[in-house]
């Protein structure tokens, strides 16, 4: 586990790289806003944790696994900042440094969704790093992703034929408005089609595509 | 003349058969099914009518019985009128099935039933206009009132001879129906009926028609099934466009009900006490009803005539029926007709999910651990066989309370609650484990949850008492034959002397294998009458009260859990038989009783080893 100063670190010799600078310890002072002494002996530190590789008087490199770490915490920073953002903050750098070490991976990723995958911090126009995972597979609407009370219109299923045709009978074919009624969290989804209402257990939810509507 | 009720699930069928035909009805099963078959009669004028109701569906795509049922019943039986049961306050998707029965070319007759709600609901329907663009009479009624009961009947008799006609579909439908028509032989069916059902997928028999069904997916972009479906849908939606006007509905008192019921939190405190409830009514009354009818019936006369163990089997049918079977089937029915079931399956389906079946099976396994008997008659909720075949199995498995009094008695009195407690955590992890193999080998395709929320509504008493009635008959002629000739046949073994030389012949099993002292073979047969009489013939058997100057600490466990695994009571078996059939009970009795063996001698070396 990384400290979050350490983190910090790592984060602030990422986005000098970003900017086509080459990291060493007087860029790093100069971000961190720390004396060149502290700053040489954090990066003997994570030198040794074998996230980064310094040589005496270099430049600054990442190891993989420190460049994973330091994509990770900008990714969730901006993603953050992002939000603040989509929430009315102005001064979102902050908060969003604080917030950084504290959420999940999950939540981070979540977020991403709930904002559609953005490429670009609307803070300072700086790139998101993205999580690896397929973006178009991810942003995929189902039902599962419907707040309860809210219409959505159906657009297709990913289900087997005999389970889509069971769903066609009930009333669930693609262009239908239907209404998400409630959801029991990893149970069934339960919906108003056509003037009935049936419920969809949860791993057949997720294989029906949406979209919202009005 | 010969009547035939239709429709979906839900949308009152039942009241209508019930009205129609009062106390002149038969239930049994299709021959060969397992789905329930009601008929009755009716007197009009002079005319006796049959009346026949058929499953509750959503379709006739036959993938199920109860599809199958009503598509061969209506094209082979040719009853004189189908009977069209919809829904008034939900016409858009029930009209997806009365289109299908159009196609099948039998005089229809459409009746809207709950107009009364639908007016409620802010739904308001043009009869004449819904008549016309259907082509078949349509009549409003109000079943559960009794209201235009009349003039359904007056219609059924003289729309004998009309045959309905068919709804026009989109153009490139249409010409891929004429191209089949011309090409197939109708081979008794209706012509047209056949041809969309071949170009669907769902048709009885199998025709080359591969092509014309290609280009007609090529032209709608997407398979046939979803575009008739979606053509379906689209006649539906111009019918309902002019027949119906929907004006401001109103939030009921029944619909806040239903988000308290249907809410994780509210709706599983709901579940539990609901539970709790029908558990201590059903077996506190039924513990206490049922000891009291034995301690009449045997306080009555006693005598060691050989025909006195058919009276004794009697007893032991009346007690399991009058205190358990007869008030499990009054509650049963109750929460079936209200619509409460859907609700209880609709918050437990993540959970049960994991045991390999839907949240439906939840009643039939709570059900079981008070007696297995109405928890394998329960399953028949579950709406396709496989489901139904590994939720009965799991039923079979859960200790039912006549099995916790062996456990209690056996073990949690002498070792203390702690291992009983424990015999109890592994019966979870073998119902997980057995539940999860179920799930792998049991034929037919698992398929997620699709079910209807049925509208919570106060039950029809009449419906709930004549069902009641007539499933109680139908378990007691199947149970009592059963469980009097199993305790007839046992009072004969122990007459004659057999039981040492059964015990002796069991003996390699019992003592060699389970470890257990060797009279135990013979108790564990007799328990296939009463799982109870195990510890009582036991106990008789060494004439002690005492269990532990008979069996060691670990001959205890093992006892008990043999006793918890092996083969289901003879009531249960006869349920078994009359839901499943007789080569799955078969499989199910087979099975239980290896496994518990098998499970039983490993249990025992791992016991003494410890």
């Amino acid at each position: 586990m990384l400290s979050e100063n350490e983190e910090e670190y790592l984060e602030a010799i990422y986005a000098i790289g970003e900017s086509y600078e080459k990291p060493g310890i007087r860029s790093l002072s100069e971000v961190m806003g720390v004396s060149k002494a502290s700053v040489s002996e954090m990066v003997k530190k994570l030198n040794e944790k074998g996230y980064i590789r310094h040589e005496r008087y270099g430049a600054i490199v990442f190891t993989p696994e420190g460049l994973d770490i330091a994509r990770g915490i900008k990714r969730k920073h901006r993603l953050l900042e992002s939000f603040l953002y989509f929430l009315g903050k102005k001064e979102v750098h902050d908060e969003a440094c604080r917030l950084e070490h504290g959420i999940s991976d999950e939540s981070a990723d979540a977020i991403c969704r709930f904002l559609g995958s953005p490429d670009r911090c609307p803070d300072d126009g700086r790139a998101i790093p993205k999580c690896g995972k397929d973006c178009h597979e991810c942003l995929k609407k189902t039902l599962t992703w419907v707040i309860p009370g809210k219409k959505v219109r159906i657009t297709g299923t990913e289900c087997g034929r005999k389970a889509s045709m069971r769903l066609n009978e009930m009333g669930v074919v693609a262009g239908e408005v239907v209404k998400v009624i409630s959801r029991v969290p990893h149970g069934p989804v339960e919906v108003e089609v056509k003037g009935t209402r049936i419920a969809i257990g949860d791993g057949l939810a997720k294989k029906i595509l949406v979209e919202e509507c009005e | 003349m010969r009547i035939a009720l239709a429709g979906n699930a839900n949308v009152g069928k039942s009241v209508v058969f019930n009205a129609l035909t009062g106390l002149h009805q038969h239930i049994g099963n299709w021959p060969g099914k397992t789905v329930e078959r009601a008929e009755g009669t009716l007197k009009y004028g002079e005319q006796t009518i049959d009346v026949i109701d058929l499953p509750g569906i959503y379709s006739l795509s036959s993938f199920s019985q109860e599809e199958e049922i009503t598509r061969d019943y209506i094209l082979n039986e040719e009853p004189d009128v189908v009977i069209d049961v919809i829904d008034a306050t939900a016409i858009e998707r029930n009209l997806y099935l009365t289109l299908q029965l159009l196609e099948m070319e039998r005089p229809l007759i459409v009746a809207l039933n709950q107009m009364d709600l639908a007016r409620m609901k802010g739904v308001d329907i043009n009869v004449k206009e819904l008549q016309e663009m259907l082509g078949v009479p349509v009549v409003p009624v109000v079943a559960v009132r009794r209201e235009g009961l009349t003039e359904l009947l007056e219609t059924a008799m003289s729309t004998k001879t009309k045959p309905p006609r068919g709804m026009g579909y989109s153009e490139a439908m249409e010409l891929a129906i004429r191209e089949v028509q011309g090409r197939i032989d109708a081979e008794g069916y209706p012509k047209r009926w056949l041809a969309i059902k071949l170009l669907e997928g769902t048709a009885p028999v199998s025709s080359d028609i591969k092509d014309i069904k290609r280009e007609l997916e090529e032209k709608a972009r997407t398979d046939a099934f979803s575009y008739m479906a979606s053509e379906r849908y689209r006649v539906i939606r111009a019918i309902v466009d002019r027949a119906q006007r929907i004006v401001e509905p109103e939030k009921t008192s029944s619909e806040r009900l239903d988000a308290f019921l249907t809410d994780p939190l509210t709706g599983s405190l709901a579940l539990v006490l609901f539970f709790v409830g029908i558990f201590a009514l059903i077996f506190l009354f039924g513990n206490l009803v049922s000891s009291a009818l034995e301690n009449l019936l045997f306080g009555l006369f006693t005598s060691d005539a050989a025909l006195y163990s058919l009276y004794e089997g009697f007893v032991a049918g009346l007690t399991i029926v009058l205190p358990y079977i007869v008030p499990f089937y009054l509650l049963f029915g109750i929460l079936e007709d209200t619509g409460y079931i859907a609700r209880a399956a609709f918050l437990t389906d993540g959970i049960m999910h994991r045991l390999g079946i839907h949240g439906k099976a939840i009643i039939p396994l709570l059900l079981s651990f008070g007696c297995n008997v109405p928890g394998c008659l329960g399953c028949r909720i579950m709406e396709s066989e496989r489901e139904k075949g590994i939720s009965i199995f799991l039923a079979t498995i859960v200790p039912c309370s006549a099995v916790s009094v062996v456990v209690m008695g056996v073990v949690g009195k002498t070792l203390g609650l702690g291992y009983a407690l424990l015999l109890y955590a592994l019966m979870v992890l073998v119902l997980f484990a057995l539940g999860r193999l179920a799930y792998r080998i049991a034929p037919g395709e698992p398929m997620g949850l699709i079910m209807e929320m049925p509208r919570l509504r106060k039950p029809s008493m009449d419906v709930v008492a004549k069902q009641t009635y007539h499933r109680t008959m139908d378990f007691t002629k199947i149970a009592f034959p059963i469980i009097i000739a199993g305790s007839f046949l046992m009072s004969m073994l122990s007459r004659y002397g057999l039981v040492k030389p059964i015990s002796d012949v069991l003996s390699p099993i019992t003592e060699g294998w389970l470890l257990l002292p060797s009279l135990a073979g013979v108790v564990l047969m007799f328990g296939v009458v009463r799982k109870e009489l195990t510890l009582t013939m036991l106990l008789a058997l060494y004439g002690t009260t005492s269990i532990s100057s008979i069996m060691s600490a670990p001959q205890m466990l093992t006892f008990a859990l043999v006793v918890m695994l092996y083969t289901p009571c003879l009531s249960t078996i006869a349920a078994l038989l009359k839901e499943i059939g007789v080569k799955r009970t078969i499989h199910i009795v087979l099975f239980e009783t290896l496994f518990a063996l098998a499970l039983g001698g490993v249990f025992a070396r791992i016991l003494v080893l410890l």
